[in-house]
Formats: C-alpha cells, sequence, structure tokens
C-alpha cells in the first residue's frame, strides 16, 4: 500500500519532447570531469515553471533513473557512492527531463567523466560577505568533499568580531595548519600535529605582519609575506575594489626555534615581495616581486608582478643568494600573483591578471600553469572563466586544484574544482556540491581561499575561542 | 456610569497605557519604527524559521522580527506596540493579583512596564526581549495554576521540569526572570526546608540548563544567560536588562505582600510615581541627539525634503550627518547653491561625512552618492552599513539600494540573487517582482526615471579610485561627464565654498552656464560680488547678472566688516547668511579633511 501511494506521487516522465538544447540548471555540471570520491552532485533547473524533473545516468550497461517533484535534483548519497564505484574510469551519460506546463521535455544529453584519481577529502575556505572594508560574520570552514558533512573551525562571533584569515594546509596530507587571528590579542593559530599554539610571527626588524604563507614540507618552517594592505574603491561599475601592499617584504618562520629568519634579498625596500611558497622538495621559494616605482593608489595599473624565485636551506634554515626570475612581468605583461607548486614538483599554478596584487577583484584573472621542466606557460582556457578565477590550491596527487571563481556572477566566489590529466591539460572545473543545490545560489557569502586537505583538522571552533581566550602569543624572535 | 467605572476602571488604565504607547510611537517617535525596521529583514521561509529556532530564545526572536516587519508602516508598528505593553501590564497584575496582591496595589502594575518602555528608549533594545518577558509571564501564571491545582511536589516539579528547557529554547534568557519569580513565589508561599531545597533545585536545574546547552552551542556563557537576541549588540548585557528581568520577577511577590489599606495618600503616591515614571521617566530616556538623528534618517527615507528644512530651521542641525542631510534636501530641491549659507555648515563634511564603521550613518551619505551618480559609492556605503549591523541582520532598505547600484551597474545576477531573498519579505516582495521583471527587459531599465537618469549620470568612460580628499575632482569628473548633472554642480560649487577654496570656486562657478539655472544662484553672486569688489570701487561695473538685493546685502557686509570685523551685526540676519560671513568669520571649513585611515582588512 505504502509502494502504491508513493509510486502514486511520484511523476513519471512520458512523451518527452526532444529539445535541441542543453538544459538551463544550476549549478553548471555539463560535460565536467569528476574525481571518484566526489559527492552527488546535485543540481536545480532554473526555469521557474519547471515543476517535475528526471535524470537518467547510464555508462555501457548500467543505468539510473531519478525522478522527483519539483526543480532539484538531490542524489541519494548512498546511490551515487554505487555509481560511482562501479563507473570510475568511464564517462556516465546524463540525460535530464523538465516538466514544464505538464509537458515533459528532453534535453541534450551531457557527460561526467568520472576519474579513477581521487581529489583530497577536504577543504577549508573562510565564509565572508564580499564587501569593502567592514566585516561582519567570518567563520573558517572544514567541509568534507566526499559528502556534506561540515565543522566550524573558527567563528569571529565568539572571539570579539576579529578579523580571521588565512586558513593554509601543509604537509603530505595536509597535517600541517595555520590562519590568523588579526586585532589585539591575536596571533597565528599554527598546528602541527601535536598541540595547538597561538604565536606572534613578528620581530622588531619586520615592518609588518604577517599575511600569505606556506609551510616546508618538513612543519619545521613556514615562509611568508609581511604586508600593510590598503583597500581603494573604483568609480566605474565593471570594477568594485582594488587592494594593493604599501609595503611587502618575505621572512621564514622557525616554528621549532621561534625565531623569524629574513634576508635583504626578500626585504628590499625597492621592491613589493609577495605570495611566497615553498616548492615541493622544500630547496625553493618561489615568490611575486614587483618595483616600487609607481605612485600609489593612484597608478595602481602600473604595479606589475614578476614571478620569482629563491634557494632554502633546510639544514642550516638559510635563504638562498641569488633571485631567478621565471614570469618576466616587465617583459611579457601582467601581473602574477599566488604562485602554488605541484605536490610533484612538475608544475606551478599560478594567477595572471592585468595589474596589481588582489586578483580576486580583477574580473580578466586567470589561473595559468608553469611547466618547471620544460619552461613552458600556458593559459588554462578550458578551466578559466571570464570572471576571476583565482586562490588555488593543489589536491595532493597533483591531478586536482581547487579555487575560487566568481563567474557565476562576478562577485560571489565560489569553490571550484579541476582535473589536470597526466599530459598536463586541464579541464572544465565543476563547483563544490552541495546538498541543496539551491543553497548557493541564495548564499550571500563569498568562499574565500580554499584549501585542499587530505585530512580533518583536529581542532573546531570552541577549541580555538578557548585558545584564543586562555593562551597568550608565544613570541618569535 | 459610576458602577460603569468602579467595574471597568483597572481595564480602562491598562488601555490607557496602551494608548499612550501607540500614540507615543505613532506620532513624536515614529522614525524609530522606521530605524528598527530597517536594521532586521524578516524572510518566510522554512530556512530563516529554522535559522532563529535553532538557537535558545528563537521563537521569540521569530515573533518579534516577524512583527518588527510591520513597523515598516508606522501606525501598525506603533499598535503592535501597544498592545505588547497593554498585554505586558494586564499579565503582571493577573500575576500579582494570583498572588495575592490587593486591588489597592494595581496602579503600581504599571511600573514594570514603565521601566521597560524606559529601557526601550535605547534604540538597542529589540522587541524579542518584550516578547520573551510576555511569554515568562505566561509561564508563571501557569505555575501558580498549577500550584493552585495540585498537592504537593510532584506536579509543579513536572511543570518545572519541562517549562524550565522549552521556556530557555523558545524565549531564551528570560527563563531567569521565570524561575526568579518561581523562586520568590515558593520562598513566600511555604518557608519549609523541604520547599526551600526544591526551590533552590529548581533554579539549579535552570542555570545548569543554560549551561549545559553552552557545550553546544558557539556562544560565550555570558551572552546565554544574558540574552542572545535581546540587545542588538551581542557582546553587551544593559544593566537595565538585568533590572528590567529581576523586576519582572519579583515585582509580583512585592505587591503581594503590601498590606491591604485604603488611604488617599496612598492612592495619591501610587499615581505621582506612575506619572513621574511615566512622562519624566521616559522623556529622560529617550536621547534627544541620538533620535533627531534617527528623524532626520527618517525624513531622507521618505524624501521629506521639506521636513527636513523645516526641522533645521526649527533647530539648527550640528553634526556632519544632519548637517549633509539638510544640504542633500537642499539640492533635491535645487536650492543648495541659493540657500547653503541659511544654514549652519561644517565644511566638507556637511556634504560628504568621513566614512565610519557603524550602520547608521553611512546610511544617508550612501543616499547623497547615489543621487549624484556615484553609484559605486553609493553601494559601498550601504554595503558597509549592513555589514555593521551588530547582530547580523540585513536590512530591507538598504539591500534595495544595493539592488537598486547593482540594476544601474548593469550586475544582473548578484541584483537577482538579493531579489530572490526580497521575494520572501512582506514589504518589499512586490519592489522585488517588479525588479526581477525588469532584469529581462534592457529598454525597460533605461526607461525607469530613476535608474536611466542615474545610467547617464554615473562614470563611464574613465575609471579612477575615490578618495575622500578630492572630492571636488571626482565631482568635476562626474559633472564633465554628463553636464546636466545638476546635483554634481551644486555640491561642486558647495564643496569649494564649504573648503574656503575661492580659486578653485573660480575655476568651477562657469560651469554652471552649462547648467539649467534661471539665476546665478544666491551664494555664488554673493563669492562674485565679493570677489570683484576687492578690485573695484564701482559697484555697478559688476559683469555678473545679480540681483539688488543680494547685492546690497553683500556690499553691506563687506562696509561692517571692513569697519569692524567683530561687529555683533555680522551675526544677525541676513548677514550670518551671507556666504562671506562663512569665508570671513566661521571657523568651519579651515580644517582639512583626514583622510579615510585604513584599518584591519580582511
Amino acid at each position: 500500500m505504502t509502494l502504491l501511494l508513493l509510486a502514486a506521487c511520484t511523476p513519471s516522465v512520458y512523451d518527452a519532447q526532444q529539445k535541441d538544447t542543453l538544459p538551463q540548471i544550476y549549478p553548471d555540471y555539463t560535460d565536467i570531469t569528476v574525481p571518484c570520491n566526489i559527492a552527488p552532485l546535485n543540481f536545480m533547473f532554473t526555469d521557474e515553471n519547471v515543476d517535475a524533473v528526471s535524470l537518467v545516468l547510464t555508462c555501457e550497461n548500467d543505468s539510473y533513473t531519478l525522478t522527483k517533484r519539483g526543480k532539484k535534483l538531490v542524489i541519494p548519497i548512498k546511490d551515487w557512492k554505487e555509481w560511482t564505484k562501479r563507473n570510475k574510469g568511464k564517462s556516465t551519460k546524463v540525460q535530464t527531463f523538465a516538466r514544464i506546463n505538464d509537458t515533459w521535455m528532453k534535453y541534450q544529453s551531457f557527460t561526467w567523466d568520472i576519474v579513477s584519481d581521487e581529489i583530497d577529502a577536504y577543504i577549508t575556505y573562510r565564509l565572508i560577505e564580499p564587501g569593502f572594508e567592514v566585516w561582519n560574520a567570518l567563520q573558517i570552514e572544514e567541509r568534507c568533499i566526499e559528502n556534506f558533512n561540515s565543522k566550524i573551525l573558527a567563528d569571529n562571533s565568539m572571539m570579539e568580531k576579529r578579523c580571521m584569515n588565512c586558513h593554509i594546509h601543509g604537509g603530505d596530507k595536509g597535517q600541517f595548519s595555520f590562519f590568523y587571528l588579526r586585532g589585539k590579542g591575536g596571533g597565528t593559530i599554527l598546528n602541527r600535529g601535536k598541540d595547538l599554539r597561538k604565536v606572534t610571527l613578528k620581530n622588531d626588524q619586520m615592518n609588518g605582519s604577517t599575511v600569505y604563507g606556506d609551510f616546508h614540507p618538513s612543519g619545521k618552517f613556514g615562509v611568508y609575506s609581511t604586508n600593510v594592505i590598503m583597500p581603494a574603491f573604483h568609480s566605474m561599475d565593471s570594477k568594485r575594489l582594488e587592494v594593493y601592499d604599501s609595503n611587502s617584504d618575505l621572512c621564514i618562520a622557525d616554528f621549532e626555534n621561534n625565531r623569524m629568519i629574513l634576508s635583504p634579498l626578500t626585504t628590499d625596500s625597492t621592491k613589493f615581495e609577495t605570495f611566497p611558497t615553498f616548492s615541493a622538495d622544500g630547496k625553493k621559494i618561489y615568490f611575486c616581486s614587483s618595483e616600487i616605482s609607481t605612485p600609489l593608489p593612484t597608478k595602481v595599473e602600473n604595479l606589475h608582478y614578476s614571478l620569482c624565485s629563491i634557494d632554502f636551506d633546510e639544514e642550516k634554515g638559510e635563504w638562498g643568494t641569488q633571485v631567478d626570475t621565471l614570469y618576466n612581468a616587465r617583459v611579457n605583461g601582467g601581473s602574477a600573483n599566488f604562485p602554488k607548486a605541484s605536490p610533484d614538483g612538475k608544475y606551478i599554478l599560478f594567477t595572471l591578471s592585468d595589474y596589481g596584487t588582489f586578483p580576486i577583484w580583477h574580473k580578466e584573472a586567470d589561473l595559468y600553469l608553469l611547466n618547471l621542466q620544460t619552461g613552458t606557460m600556458k593559459n588554462l582556457t578550458e578551466t578559466n572563466s571570464n570572471r576571476s578565477d583565482t586562490y588555488h590550491s593543489w589536491s595532493g596527487n597533483s591531478r586536482w586544484f581547487a579555487f575560487a571563481s566568481k563567474r557565476e556572477d562576478g562577485q560571489y566566489g565560489r569553490v571550484y574544482f579541476a582535473y589536470l590529466d597526466k599530459e598536463g591539460k586541464s579541464h572544465k572545473a565543476f563547483v563544490l556540491p552541495q546538498k541543496d543545490p539551491e543553497k548557493d545560489f541564495l548564499n550571500l557569502k563569498s568562499y574565500n581561499i580554499p584549501d585542499l586537505s587530505a585530512t580533518s583538522m583536529p581542532y573546531d571552533a570552541k577549541m580555538i575561542e578557548k585558545i584564543n581566550r586562555e593562551r597568550q602569543a608565544e613570541i618569535f624572535n | 456610569m459610576k458602577k460603569l467605572i468602579s467595574k471597568y476602571w483597572t481595564w480602562a488604565l491598562s488601555l490607557l497605557l496602551g494608548v499612550s504607547v501607540y500614540l507615543f510611537w505613532a506620532y513624536p517617535y515614529k522614525s524609530v519604527l522606521s530605524y528598527q525596521e530597517q536594521y532586521q529583514l524578516f524572510l518566510f521561509g522554512e530556512d530563516y524559521f529554522l535559522e532563529r529556532i535553532s538557537l535558545p530564545g528563537g521563537l521569540a526572536d521569530y515573533i518579534a522580527e516577524f512583527l518588527t516587519q510591520f513597523y515598516y508602516i508606522p501606525v501598525f508598528g506603533a499598535a503592535i506596540l501597544g498592545v505588547v505593553f497593554f498585554c505586558l501590564q494586564r499579565l503582571t497584575w493577573v500575576v500579582s493579583r494570583r498572588c495575592g496582591a490587593d486591588i489597592q496595589w494595581f496602579r503600581l502594575s504599571f511600573v514594570p512596564a514603565l521601566i521597560l518602555w524606559m529601557y526601550m528608549g535605547d534604540e538597542n533594545v529589540l522587541l524579542c526581549f518584550a516578547i520573551s518577558l510576555l511569554a515568562a509571564l505566561e509561564f508563571m501564571l501557569h505555575y501558580i495554576i498549577v500550584c493552585d491545582h495540585t498537592k504537593g511536589y510532584a506536579a509543579k516539579a513536572l511543570y518545572i521540569l519541562l517549562c524550565v528547557p522549552l521556556v530557555y529554547w523558545l524565549f531564551g534568557a528570560n527563563v531567569l526572570t521565570f524561575i526568579g519569580f518561581v523562586a520568590f513565589y515558593e520562598l513566600k508561599r511555604e518557608k519549609s526546608l523541604s520547599n526551600l531545597s526544591l526551590t533552590s533545585q529548581f533554579v539549579l536545574y535552570t542555570l545548569l540548563t543554560i549551561l549545559v546547552s553552552s557545550y553546544y552551542l558557539q556562544y560565550p556563557l555570558f551572552r546565554l544567560y544574558g540574552g542572545i537576541n535581546y540587545y542588538r549588540y551581542p557582546a553587551y548585557i544593559p544593566f537595565l536588562q538585568i533590572t528590567t528581568m529581576v523586576l519582572f520577577a519579583v515585582f509580583p511577590i512585592l505587591t503581594s505582600v503590601l498590606p491591604k489599606m485604603k488611604m488617599r495618600i496612598l492612592e495619591i503616591t501610587e499615581i505621582a510615581i506612575i506619572a513621574v515614571l511615566g512622562f519624566y521617566g521616559v522623556k529622560a530616556s529617550f536621547n534627544p541627539q541620538k533620535y533627531d538623528l534617527i528623524e532626520y534618517d527618517y525624513l531622507v527615507r521618505g524624501e521629506q525634503w521639506n521636513k527636513i528644512i523645516i526641522k533645521a530651521k526649527q533647530k539648527p542641525a550640528d553634526t556632519p550627518m544632519s548637517v549633509s542631510i539638510v544640504n542633500l534636501a537642499l539640492s533635491q530641491r535645487e536650492e543648495l547653491a541659493d540657500r547653503l549659507f541659511e544654514f549652519y555648515q561644517n565644511g566638507a563634511e556637511g556634504l560628504f561625512p568621513s566614512f565610519t564603521r557603524d550602520m547608521v550613518s553611512p546610511v544617508p551619505t550612501s543616499e547623497i552618492f547615489y543621487r549624484l551618480g556615484m553609484i559605486n559609492d553609493a553601494e559601498r556605503y550601504a554595503f558597509e552599513a549592513q555589514e555593521a549591523i551588530p547582530n547580523y541582520r540585513k536590512s530591507g532598505r538598504l539591500t534595495k539600494r544595493i539592488i537598486d547600484c547593482e540594476i544601474i551597474n548593469g550586475n544582473y545576477g548578484v541584483a537577482r540573487k538579493h531579489l530572490k531573498r526580497l521575494q520572501k519579505s512582506m514589504y518589499y516582495d512586490t519592489w522585488a517582482e517588479n525588479r526581477l521583471v525588469m532584469l529581462k527587459d534592457e529598454k525597460a531599465i533605461n526607461a525607469d526615471p530613476v535608474y536611466g537618469k542615474l545610467r547617464a549620470f554615473r562614470e563611464k568612460k574613465q575609471d579612477f579610485l575615490f578618495s575622500d580628499q578630492e572630492m571636488d575632482q571626482m565631482l568635476g569628473l562626474l559633472l564633465t561627464g554628463n553636464m546636466e548633472n545638476k546635483m554634481a554642480y551644486e555640491y561642486l560649487i558647495s564643496y569649494e565654498l564649504l573648503q574656503k577654496d575661492l580659486d578653485r570656486f573660480m575655476e568651477y562657478y562657469p560651469l554652471g552656464q552649462y547648467i539649467s539655472y534661471n539665476h546665478i544662484p544666491k551664494a555664488i553672486q554673493e563669492i562674485l560680488i565679493g570677489n570683484w569688489m576687492k578690485t573695484h570701487s564701482n559697484p555697478s561695473s559688476i559683469p555678473y547678472s545679480v540681483d539688488s538685493s543680494t547685492l546690497n546685502t553683500t556690499l553691506n557686509f563687506m562696509s561692517l566688516y571692513t569697519k569692524n570685523p567683530n561687529s555683533p551685526d555680522l551675526n544677525l540676519v541676513p548677514y550670518v547668511n551671507n556666504a562671506w560671513h562663512y569665508m570671513l568669520i566661521s571657523n568651519s571649513g579651515m580644517e582639512k579633511k583626514e583622510k579615510e585611515k585604513m584599518k584591519d582588512i580582511y
């Protein structure tokens, strides 16, 4: 009887009219490559008149059908996990139907290529309204990519509304991490697998607080930029916010000896140095650098950052003696930002925008891949959009990367994933799946600086609140 | 009639309180209702309800926000408050009566409601607090009923066992008001050791209930004990809130222990207390300066430019926010360059107040930028004001303005996202529906009288970065981009005059010939006359089209000033309203605007 009632409630597809267009769905999950461990790719039709929907997945002799009232196709996680397990390494054909005014429409099918290369299971990001300079609610959230579980790692409503930013993982499994609690009594929360520490990464010789940074593979060191960050506001509709540095240098933090290590080569007062990151083997530091030769902020459009590198000696804890340029912005144009070395040591993924040092508000900002073995560089056109694509991080197997993109509406950053195959070809990106596909459509928060990790962090917001309240920050010399 | 009065006089007095509350908020303080409404945005829908109900006090918060949305129409808002206060007083009395209070002390039952009214003079007190007090009173009453109709401890213990978590979760920290009453009630009822022990357990149980919840909720303990949604600033529990809670808890017991006596002097004393509290107490608790600004903002919201000017005539506006609103009102009547110096001026701050990180002052400043056609700056100020709402709520008014800006800038994706939310509201849904239809029709947007005009005004050719120290350059660019932007011209000229920069004034004022004026504005005439007379002796040689009254006043001013710069006559009308009075005598505008400082940025 119950089955009969359920059957009566579930609509069935009949006499569907063939449409020669792809369905209008949110998010855009058409013709994408996905990892076999991804959460269900739930989506919805955007046409207001749709009142029932259906999905048929087929792969060789296997098929799966789901029909629902309403506009949303929410695939049960168990069904999805079984499907990806059976069909990984193959291409799934996705056929969709929608009922509009009592007539079923059959749209052009599209594909989901489910690859065997898994993506790191966790991603953290900061949830923030994409505002100007006032912030209100900030949260650093960790989300499991394999399902829809999430936990709040830090919440500023528990900590005097202080600013928090840049949750970055390190180590081969993401077992290290740090982020900042700004303001009086704040510090850097440092997680190196043991006790959480609250530290002040600053000494008397440094002219600012640490901002962007990365872990050495050993976890013993971190490399940081110290930035004095200024905002400016554009007048034309196509632009909104410009953020530039009035000062920026690099430093290394020795976490075991509580000391900061500086080099005259990366604290050059005639240059801005920023966005440092270690190479996969920890022997080099990549960073971005620009000459200070333009009045700011009036001529911020003349600010062009090159991609550079310098050696690092882990044994001695010393900077190298020579800076090399990998991408010369003066010669090639644009501004290189946010380099990230792939864990296999083959590539550097970075952002190239027209100018400046804040690509998330530059609609032209695109992801570029520099092959460290061949020296060739390419625009990842298959992955990029006509809006800002930046703030990327690698998955541990170097086959996937996550990044923030404003491709939906130009203002709200969302987490996207893209596949990089063995030949170094990137694929069309897809957005982080949500249990309710409408969630991000209405969500007024941006997902800021998404960072992948193979493991979940061993702390939550309550622990961070306690540390913030009870501990004095350790001083570095 | 006498019989009728003696039967219903308590109801009549309660009704009088409700009507007084209604009149108070419907007339002199209706702007406060608009203020409260604009810093929250109630949305119909499951998600919104679940978001609210997932916290202690969530139901009270949800009900309060639902009711507060009606403040959009002040008479509705005032009526709601009238009913809330009427119910609070009646319930206070019913509970007191059930505790054994004599009718003689009825008038005192107005005291808790009046204290609450005084407390609500703080504009950050949320209706949620009053709603949760109502709930606490209701549960107090039921507790008495349970005690009166049962014997032994079992029934009331069961009642407490069930109600404490329920009241705490649905109505928040006013569970302490409830349990406080229970404690006093029990102590009065039976002073045995066993009852004392039971009462202590009730109190302990309540405190533990809140403590246990802190393990599951990401809120500091003091906020759980003080109420999460009673006050707009989450990190602060006002002393008067605690006083009010204590008063509601102990008042029924206090009145019940007062002796039965019928003395004329007592009646007079009661009436005196009520009168003093009701009139002077409430009056004193509403800070006139604060509410002055709230009223100015309310008038801006309603585009009541004439009323703003009348208000400023009655009592001069003297803060950056109020002065800027008066100047905005003048500009909307196209009188800024004529009447600028009729009103108090405090330099360029009176045109563009410095940005502050609060939810109030950026709102009218956003309005100024919007009407000028500086759309990105208008959106920035509206966005920042909304972000500065301390309890993380949204604002219907500010969301609308953000949508306006996004539509004008052609960012329809972002506009749609906000409009979809507004569709779920009560008073903004029709507006949102209309805009959603408009998004599909570019011609309709261009044909819209406001959007079309502002699209023509806004900067389209040359991008520049906002600088609060170079507003004249930005206004100049705006004006040269569209010479029909009369407001930009008036602000540009006023900016130079208020900065006392006559060189730049002389450079820019000729642009007025491209603006649709039928006369040279009075302030400009005054400066031109004075400037001419610095190098010429014959007024009839003045090459500008100036009217005789302005000419005479300015010449007389110059003459008086030359003879004695400290002449008291210079501070009288009409000289005090002359541009040269501001230039030569006023101290305003001497300090250059301090550059907007950078603080932490994400």
